[in-house]
């Protein structure tokens, strides 16, 4: 027993010094997403990271009736999100004068009507939504070179066009698989490790993650062990590091329940409350600029012409989970699969190895020899 | 019993995997290119000229960083729309075009796209592609004016998204009409500064 302890001692320091593992190079925007201005990369993305953060905190658990010994297992999962229509478009920041119609007039074309003047904001697709809109740009006065606007001075008044990237029409988004090790103790507690190194950019990036759970209606005599009831709480920490460039974590923290029949059949369900945080820093590649390409010369954001690197904040849309399922144990195996009420509602199936069982407390049953049961017989047959 | 149990696992695990990796693969798919949008931008300056005529703008895509860096990977480019606006115009007298006082109205302008041969443009009318028509074009209108959008026809954005992959070089010829009431043969414009940008949907793997 002290060794399983020590083994997953070493694999938790080991989780934790793999995150810390130093690169140097920083991340380099592919020479696609150049153009983007930081906040519009974070609008453009949200929908996604919401899909990793929810991905990392779907599987967490399945029955809530912990055993009362040593286990060991391994389980499989995947899951797939259904993106709502509203994560499909995020409102893009627009040229800092765009809707002061003294310095520059815009107009955009959609759906077959003309859209004059728009200033701030305009909707623009994310990574899952559709067709973007160009918005065709007029300056008022070209032979100004710089407009004070608000306190701040226009680049100039040669105002120019804003264009943005495309969605990828995804209204069903696959996530990100999960393999998690299992170690249940005998105090009905269950821990569960991720760990997974993926190459970003020549560098490692890290992602691994803790969830731990706790059954606890025993300690309160809630239910009659023959219901087969159980109601447990979990928590889940997740990380993935790729140092400098990505940091992105997020946790989960819920309660939930579950109830078994003796053919196998257990029914789930639980809520969590989830968060997530991170950063985004990336260099745009500046090899091959030259102050005559057209696109960086006529970009009207003066963030995408001065260059420089790129960061924002990693937010997600979700904060709750609402989630029922259903297991099936045959012999080693457990298959289960859960829907999942969240900002990007889930779907999610697996499939648990359980390898090791050990410690399991015997039951008290009378064992009766063989003679016993002859002396019985004939003391029955004499009182008769 | 036991053994029915574990067949019906083993199918039911089987025909979630296979319903999975679909899901996984349309996924991958699907991020599998980048699409994005591109404004070309014509700032075009005549001296000179006279209506009716055509003006002759020339087009390296390659002097777009965006086109640049990602023309070996480009599996789409389509033209989708193109506005057209007047900057400036000299009368035939020299005096710059009031927008609220002058009136000068072109019948048309039309607008062709033709790619480069040979390192020059073909002569042959065949191979100019309209990328649309305005018509009734009255200056006070489109003077500084943006709203003035057509999208590209869809026959023509296929030809053009076909020959662009391959020749990224290309003309646009503006075709000017004659002016509403225009008394002699030619009428002459000192000077026109004229803008049209093309928004290009370009998409590229990744």
């Amino acid at each position: 027993m002290r060794k399983l302890t020590n083994a997953l001692l070493s694999l938790m320091i080991f989780f934790l010094i793999s995150s810390n593992l130093t690169s140097t190079e920083p991340i380099k925007l592919t020479k696609n997403f150049t153009f983007f201005t930081e906040k519009n990369m974070q609008g453009y993305f949200k929908p996604l990271i919401t899909s990793v953060g929810e991905s990392m905190n779907s599987n967490l658990f399945t029955r809530a009736l912990y055993p009362d010994y040593w286990s060991i297992g391994l389980d499989i999962s995947i899951m797939g999100m259904f993106i709502p229509d509203d994560q499909k478009y995020y409102d893009a920041e627009l040229p800092l004068a765009y809707g002061n119609t003294s310095v520059v007039k815009n107009a955009l074309l959609s759906e077959g009507a003309i859209i004059k003047d728009v200033g701030g904001t305009y909707k623009q697709p994310t990574v899952y939504g559709g067709p973007s809109t160009t918005i065709f740009a007029a300056p008022q006065n070209k032979f100004t070179k710089t407009t004070s606007y608000n306190g701040e001075l226009v680049p100039d008044s040669s105002y120019k066009s804003a264009y943005f990237a495309e969605g990828n029409d995804i209204s069903f988004m696959a996530g990100l698989p999960s393999i998690q090790l299992i170690g249940a103790f005998p105090s009905r507690t269950e821990l569960r490790l991720r760990f997974l190194p993926l190459p970003v950019q020549n560098e490692m990036m890290i992602y691994w993650a803790v969830i731990l759970k706790q059954q606890f209606d025993h300690f309160f005599n809630l239910f009659d062990p023959d219901d087969h009831i159980g109601l447990a709480v979990h928590f889940a920490y997740h990380s993935m590091n790729r140092d400098p460039g990505l940091s992105l974590s997020t946790f989960a923290v819920g309660v939930h329940a579950s109830k078994a029949w003796d053919f196998g059949l257990t029914a789930y369900g639980g809520i969590q409350y989830e968060g997530l945080s991170g950063e985004f820093k990336a260099e745009r590649e500046r090899g091959k600029t030259s102050v005559l390409d057209f696109d960086v010369m006529n970009n009207p954001y003066p963030e995408v012409r001065k260059g420089g690197p790129i960061s924002f904040a990693l937010e997600s849309f979700n904060s709750f989970r609402l989630l029922g399922g259903l297991s099936y144990r045959t012999g080693i195996v457990e298959l289960h699969a859960d829907a999942a009420y969240a900002s990007q509602p889930i779907l999610n199936i697996g499939l648990t190895f359980w390898f090791a069982e050990w410690g399991k407390k015997e039951e008290k049953t009378e064992s009766i020899e063989r003679y016993e049961k002859i002396e019985r017989y004939e003391r029955i047959k004499k009182n008769d | 019993m036991k053994n029915k149990n574990k067949y019906i696992i083993l199918t039911i695990s089987l025909l979630i995997v296979v319903f999975l990796s679909s899901c996984y693969q349309n996924t991958i798919d699907a991020l599998s290119s980048f699409k994005f949008q591109l404004a070309i931008l014509f700032d075009s300056e005549y001296r000179n000229k006279f209506a009716p005529d055509t003006t002759i703008d020339f087009i390296n895509l390659d002097d777009y960083k965006q086109y640049r860096d990602n023309k070996d990977r480009i599996k789409k480019a389509q033209f989708l729309q193109f506005n057209y606006w007047i900057d400036s115009l000299h009368l035939a007298n020299n005096r710059p075009f009031n927008p609220k006082t002058d009136n000068v109205e072109f019948e048309f302008i039309k607008f062709y796209l033709v790619f480069q041969e040979g390192g020059g443009m073909p002569s042959d009318p065949g191979k100019r592609f309209l990328l649309g028509t305005f018509n009734n074009v009255n200056v006070s209108n489109y003077y500084r004016n943006p709203e003035h959008i057509l999208v590209v026809p869809e026959d023509v954005a296929k030809v053009i998204e076909e020959a662009v992959k391959v020749n990224p070089r290309f003309y646009i010829i503006s075709e000017y009409s004659k002016v509403k009431g225009q008394q002699g043969p030619k009428e002459s414009f000192p000077y026109i500064w004229a803008r049209f940008d093309i928004a290009i949907r370009f998409e590229v793997s990744l």
